[in-house]
This record gives structure tokens, sequence and C-alpha cells, in this order.
């Protein structure tokens, strides 16, 4: 990127959007872990959108609206796992079971820090 | 190379506990690793992807490209994944089946995903919350004209086509080229395309508007 002067940094700026792309870690991990699946062959896009689909249109179904942020990636997790528990890769009491295990979190230990 | 940059989450996670949706993903990750299916490391690099370098930057070179060249602006309308490709932006999960869309003084063209969030990836980066809203996506198709003027955009009586985006094909939007700018070259066309020019809920930067705001920014 060959930022110049002020000027070109404001423009590259408004360009840019100012709004952060994740607000939490865990929804970044969320995102990760789905595109990851999919370049690795686990699944077809087209069949995470599905289940993504059928997350939000149930939520909507009962009136609930989405506002486009974590409620967004609440269900974007939801289609996540749904696919993962079809499709055998992860099955709903096996995950249930790690999360049990994972929280609450033992202080000052996470071992996986949410960046380098 | 990034250095300088804040982490976006630089804060609390060493001790803070984990909320409900953290413990879920956490829990999914350490499976998935477990089972040899995801990498951390691949992981990590995603999201540096996807919060650093994919974004409308991409799509304002695209966009830029087509108004200077006619050759590169045909091979878009043609087949917009290779075109897009030949720039060094590779089409990613949501990129292989995409169309580019023309705004022309008669048209005025929008995107929307109606069901989810389909969106470009490979060109604007992820969508903005707005995009995946509720509201926005049931206006879009319900009422685009007020919508566009919820954004601030006038397209006086142009006729406004709506596409809504699916798993099979992702549109992008060329915007009308700001008049009086002949002489500027393909980097400064760029500085005037934004994100929203590509959705159809913006229109490219005119040169006023580029000084006001050069103008309030210094």
């Amino acid at each position: 990127m060959s930022v110049k002067t002020a000027e070109d940094l404001i423009a590259a700026a408004h360009a840019l959007a100012p709004e952060a792309v994740f607000s939490e870690p865990w929804e970044a991990r969320a995102f990760a872990v789905a595109v990851a699946l999919c370049e690795t062959g686990q699944f077809q896009w087209a069949e995470f959108q599905q289940s993504l689909i059928d997350e939000i249109g149930a939520a909507e179904k009962t009136g609930r609206t989405t506002s486009g942020g974590a409620d967004y990636y609440h269900h974007w997790l939801g289609a996540l796992t749904r696919l993962l528990n079809a499709k055998g890769i992860v099955g709903g009491a096996e995950l249930q079971a790690r999360i049990a295990e994972v929280g609450p979190p033992p202080p000052s230990q996470d071992p996986h820090g949410h960046h380098r | 190379m990034s250095e300088g940059h804040d982490h976006h989450d630089g804060h609390d996670h060493h001790n803070a506990p984990l909320s409900e949706p953290a413990q879920r993903v956490k829990a999914l990750e350490q499976l998935l690793v477990e089972k040899g299916l995801v990498n951390p490391q691949a992981l990590d690099e995603l999201i540096d992807t996807y919060e650093r370098r994919v974004g409308p930057r991409n799509g304002a070179r695209v966009v830029a490209r087509a108004w200077t060249d006619p050759e590169y602006r045909k091979r878009l309308l043609d087949n917009a994944a290779r075109a897009i490709e030949e720039l060094g932006f590779p089409p990613g999960p949501q990129g292989e089946h995409m169309m580019v869309l023309e705004n022309t003084p008669r048209v005025h063209n929008l995107v929307v995903c109606t069901l989810c969030s389909c969106y470009p990836w490979s060109v604007l980066g992820l969508p903005p919350a707005w995009y995946k809203s509720t509201a926005y996506r049931a206006s879009a198709v319900n009422d685009p004209r007020g919508l566009l003027k919820e954004f601030e955009v006038d397209v006086g009586d142009k006729e406004i086509r709506v596409w809504d985006s699916s798993s099979e094909m992702r549109y992008f939007v060329i915007p009308e080229r700001p008049a009086g700018t002949a002489g500027l070259s393909e980097d400064e066309l760029a500085d005037l395309v934004t994100r929203d020019s590509m959705i159809g809920t913006g229109l490219a930067k005119s040169l006023a508007r580029r000084a006001d705001e050069n103008r309030a920014g210094k």
C-alpha cells in the first residue's frame, strides 16, 4: 500500500469505512472456522449458506430482527454448528461436553490467544 | 508490515470469563483442531486477510481500471471473476460467480442479499453490519427509492434495479465515473470509489466532495 500524504491517508480511511470487521474475537474465529472448513472441502459454501439462511429465517419468522452485528454472528455460529452436526463432523453432544470443559475458563490461561 | 496497527481486540482477553458464544467457538475450534480439520494458524491468517487485506480498496482498483481501460471493462462485463483475478484478487468462497452491474445515466443498480448476507468479498471485503440487517434486506426490495433517500443518494428519476445476491451469484456495481475526471490517474480515480458506491447505496465521489473531505480532514 503506497500511502504518501495526509490526503491519501484520509481518502483511504473514507474508502475503507471506519467500522471494525469483527466486534469480538469469537466472531472472527467463527468466521474463519467456516471459511477454512469450506476451503479444505469439508462442505460446500452453498451448504453453509443454506444453513445460515435457515438460521436467520427461523429467527425472523418469530419476529426477531437482525441488526447485522453480534446477532448476525450468533446466527453464523448456529449455522456452523448445525451443519457440522448434520454432517457428523462435530456431534452436538461432543460439542456440549467440550463447552462444559472450556467454560468457565481457568484464570490467566488462554492457550489460544486470539492473535499471535 | 502490520506493525503500528492496533489490534481491535487488544484488551482483557487473558482473564475475562468467556461469553457463551466465545466458549462455544473455542470448544468447536479445539475439537476441529484435534480432528485435524483446522489449523489455528490458518485461522489467524484468514482473519488477518479479511480484517486488513481484503476490502473495498480492491473493488476501487477494479472500477478505476474499468473506467480507464475499455478492453478491461469488456473483460469485466464478460467474466467478472476472471477479470478481477487479473488484478491479483482471487475469488475466495464468495467470488466464484460474480457479475458486475454498470450504472448509467438511466439506470442505478442496488445490491442486496434478502435471505442472508451474500456479498462479493474479493472486491469489497466483508459486508458492513447494515447490509446484513433485517431492515436493509427488506427495504432494498420493498422501497429502494426510499432507502436511497436514507443513504442521501439522489438518483433523480433513474430506473432503480435491485439485485438479490445468492450463493449462485454475487453482484458488484460499477458506479458512474464522476464528471471532470478525464485527466486523473487510475490511482486518483480509485480514491473516488467508495464501498457504498459499489453496493449501490452511494455514488462515486465528485471532485468537489473529495476536496471538501480533504479540507475537513486537515
